[in-house]
């Protein structure tokens, strides 16, 4: 049996750990740039807040509402994550974090009759530990636990376990196909206009048809999973990425070169560090910038440049050196950009690289030096450390007016008490 | 993040001076005895994931050693008894008092006599956050911290 642990309104959630003026009240959490509503608490949802609202349509309806109203922060919301999932691991050898609150646990070594006592214990240990309300679905499979996991969340204690057949089949007829994991807006689409509605109806179609229909074996594993057949694993180890992109909206336009500049060489400072984290080397970048979709009295202008070095690497220096190199070439005058990103590909393990004629793989040293740069950057803040070719007053960087204290990561920032 | 909270479960934050090759050219007699360096950090935090860090301001509790602008360690996994010095969501503050039960009612102490225990009546919001395990100051301020 597999269970789906999920945070309930998570980033709310961690933002009322640490405020009691929060507590019962109407709140939302806006996304990177104060630009969207990304979280809502229950009593904002009760108000009307729809998920993903733009801010500054929402506006004066959150203020006449009196909704508390906080910019994302992803330093909290990190690490009460990490606390959550520590928690999670002792009640499974084998759990896999899914996403920055969801969580898949193998719960094969809990007899059936103990399943919806042992979720509710897991919940209540969360919430105790972590002052984290989540919800828990189990069921004979991923898919399966997915889908309870979302009635967990109107089910009061907030356990759902699919146990027999019965429960199964109720479950799914009440399931919307655009709610199964794994189906998105398209297939949902396609699904609906083939008259099949719920979950219930889409695990009654032939394997046949879902592999012809459905996107092959991934569908096919589908159908098998909605009908209590487990075909996907708990996986223990995060395969390093494929590909890392660094990307970020600016807090207003930016029409200056040096700016953009700046702007590209923060994100590759950051996309750097998420490579030497995963072990990994990148043989390929890419830069992009483009303006708005919106504006009326210019049309949609987007740059993208992909270089490819001799060899492989990891350090920030090497790799910032590429792109910024490439953005004079696409920068253009007159233009308002509104956001640019840098990507890594072609990565590999920093084990396997291979050195090219003309140019070594990373040396000693400078793997010596990253590694010192990521430690002081550990252990006094993001970026005590930096290029110089980032810039320091970053003038450009994404707004963000309401962000709540970084209570556990920040020594003059910690919670009062009275 | 994960990587970071192991770190602090299983690498005490220790002066470790024994990863330092110093080349000497005799082996020390006390090479064989060496334990690890004293670890802070893992003596005021037993259970990391519940704890939480937590700064008092005022002096309502000085009776007992905790003064304004003190560092509390405050452990959520722990059950309040009578007589702990708890955290507690009282209205809309965090409150840090004597938990006392009398005759099976909550109250909450504090340990300065200016100051007027607190009856929890039903209808007051109130709810325990934490166990205080530890509190320490500095004396003598040191950088930003």
């Amino acid at each position: 049996m597999f269970a789906l642990v999920d945070g309930n309104n998570f980033y709310c959630s961690c933002e009322r750990v640490f405020n009691p003026k929060l507590y019962k009240k109407p709140m939302v959490v806006l996304s990177n740039n104060d630009g969207c509503v990304i979280s809502r608490s229950n009593e904002a949802k009760a108000l009307g807040i729809r998920m993903g609202v733009p801010y500054f349509k929402a506006r004066h309806y959150l203020e006449r509402k009196h909704i508390h109203v906080l910019s994302s922060n992803y330093t909290l919301y990190g690490d009460m994550s990490a606390r959550v999932m520590f928690t999670l691991a002792h009640f499974s050898p084998e759990v896999e974090q899914y996403s920055i609150d969801e969580c898949f646990l193998d719960l094969s070594h809990i007899p059936t009759e103990d399943l919806a006592t042992y979720g509710s214990l897991i919940c209540q240990t969360v919430q105790q530990y972590t002052g984290i309300p989540c919800g828990i679905g189990i069921g004979p499979t991923k898919t399966l636990a997915k889908a309870a996991n979302y009635f967990s969340k109107k089910t009061q204690g907030g356990v759902y376990v699919i146990s027999d057949e019965g429960t199964r089949v109720d479950i799914l007829k009440d399931l919307e196909v655009s709610k199964i994991w794994g189906i998105g807006k398209q297939y949902a689409c396609k699904l609906e206009g083939l008259g099949i509605v719920n979950a219930y109806e889409l695990a009654c179609k032939p394997y046949e048809w879902a592999r012809k229909c459905l996107g092959g074996v991934i569908g096919e594993q589908l159908i098998y999973e909605l009908n209590g057949v487990a075909c996907l694993g708990v996986e223990q180890v995060r395969s390093p990425k494929q590909s890392i992109a660094a990307t970020r909206s600016f807090g207003r336009p930016v029409m200056d070169i040096e700016e953009m500049t700046e702007a590209v060489a923060t994100h590759m400072f950051r996309a750097a560090r998420k490579l030497r984290q995963d072990g990994s080397v990148a043989r390929v970048v890419s830069v992009f910038m483009h303006n708005s979709h919106h504006q009326s009295d210019a049309p949609y202008c987007k740059a993208w440049r992909t270089y490819a070095l001799d060899v492989a690497t990891a350090d920030t220096r090497k790799l910032t050196t590429a792109v910024t190199r490439l953005v004079p070439e696409m920068f253009q005058l007159n233009v308002r950009y509104v956001k640019c990103g840098v990507i890594l590909s072609d990565i590999c393990s920093a084990d396997t690289v291979q050195a090219s004629l003309f140019e070594q793989t990373d040396s000693p040293k400078s793997r010596l030096l990253m590694g010192t740069l990521d430690c002081i950057n550990k252990k006094f803040g993001r970026q005590t450390v930096f290029l110089g070719a980032k810039g320091v007053t970053e003038a450009w960087k994404m707004q963000s007016n309401r962000k709540s204290n970084n209570y556990t990561t920040q020594w003059n920032e910690l919670a009062k008490v009275y | 993040m994960i990587s970071m909270l192991f770190e602090i479960i299983h690498t005490p934050n220790t002066l470790d001076l024994m990863g330092h090759t110093i080349p000497a050219g005799y082996p020390s007699p006390a090479e064989d005895h060496l334990e690890g360096q004293l670890d802070i950090h893992s003596y005021l935090v037993r259970n990391p994931v519940s704890s939480f860090l937590m700064r008092v301001s005022g002096d309502s509790m000085k009776g007992i050693g905790i003064f304004d602008g003190d560092t509390i360690v405050v452990d959520r996994a722990i059950n309040a008894r009578c007589g702990h010095q708890i955290v507690a969501r009282l209205q809309d503050e965090f409150v840090c008092k004597t938990f006392r039960l009398i005759q099976g009612k909550p109250y909450l102490y504090p340990e300065n006599s200016q100051y007027k225990p607190i009856t929890i009546t039903s209808d007051i919001e109130f709810e325990i956050w934490g166990v205080v395990v530890a509190s320490f100051r500095k004396h003598l301020p040191i950088c930003l911290h």
